[in-house]
């Protein structure tokens, strides 16, 4: 602690020097906790709020990060602990209201970012938080099932059972099986439609199918 | 299936880095300065 105090923007806007190896690593692992708050949140801004409440979490707590360790996936477990509990402590002070801004994209601004979104990202708030998280993890953000379980809290196998049944229920929603949650249109190429053409090339239906389909036509 | 799976990876990936990808804003690089100068255990964060 230094006997200077006046730190209310009296500098010049600059970048901060990267003498400090934890705080350059900090910098360069902002994208990452931006890209999986997003996947938590899904509202851009509640999600830069979070990642910035983890970068200050974090700061705060660097004496425990055990140097040499993973750190992207300490930062991912501060994250996610963050937002579960800023979800608690909103359902405490305002079940009904943070109840409906679960659910239905509320202000014009929620409202044009998720029809921004495409197919496969809209498919994807439809998941449990459980599954969500635990594909996201795995299938975008490269960890291992050992990494994602360290971060969800949980056992290495239920981390794989959750990815199993997130793959599953996303197909099954781009099937068009399942309702999308406020499909507007994005004027962006159907993933769906491209996932079943390829389907189809690869697949030729067999006899057996092809009678099936005749029999099911109608339906 | 596996064509299905790789297709529906792909997209996943995409999602997530397009996000990683948009330069970090302004207001995180100037949120690391700030807590820097505060020597980081301050209880400035506890609004």
């Amino acid at each position: 602690m230094t006997a200077r105090q006046t730190d209310t923007g009296d500098m010049p806007r600059q970048k901060p020097q990267p003498n400090d190896p934890f705080k350059t690593d900090l910098l360069e692992l902002i994208p990452f906790l931006r890209a999986f708050a997003r996947s938590l949140c899904g509202n851009p801004e509640t999600a830069d709020d979070l990642a910035q409440e983890t970068l200050v979490k974090a700061w705060q707590s660097r004496d425990t990060f055990e140097t040499g360790t993973n750190l992207k996936a300490w930062l991912f477990t501060i994250l996610r602990n963050q937002f579960y509990s800023d979800r608690r402590r909103a359902w405490r002070q305002a079940p009904w209201d943070q109840d409906a801004a679960e659910r239905i994209p509320g202000s014009s601004e929620e409202q044009s970012w998720a029809a921004e979104l495409s197919d496969t990202a809209r498919a994807l708030r439809s998941l449990s938080d459980e599954q969500r998280e635990a594909l996201i993890l795995v299938g975008a953000g490269g960890f291992s099932y050992e990494d994602a379980a360290l971060i969800c809290n949980c056992a290495v196998g239920t981390v794989k059972s959750r990815v199993a049944r997130a793959r599953k229920s996303l197909m099954s929603i781009l099937d068009g099986e399942d309702a999308l949650p406020s499909a507007a249109q994005s004027g962006q190429g159907d993933a769906a439609d491209e996932i079943m053409a390829q389907l189809d090339r690869l697949a030729p239906p067999s006899e057996h199918a092809k009678r099936r389909t005749k029999d099911a036509s109608s339906e | 299936m596996k064509t299905r799976q790789r297709a529906i990876g792909r997209e996943l990936r995409r999602i997530y880095e397009d996000v990683a990808k948009e330069p970090v804003p302004d207001e995180f690089v100037e949120l690391l300065r700030q807590i820097d100068r505060r020597g980081g255990k301050g209880g400035q964060t506890d609004s």
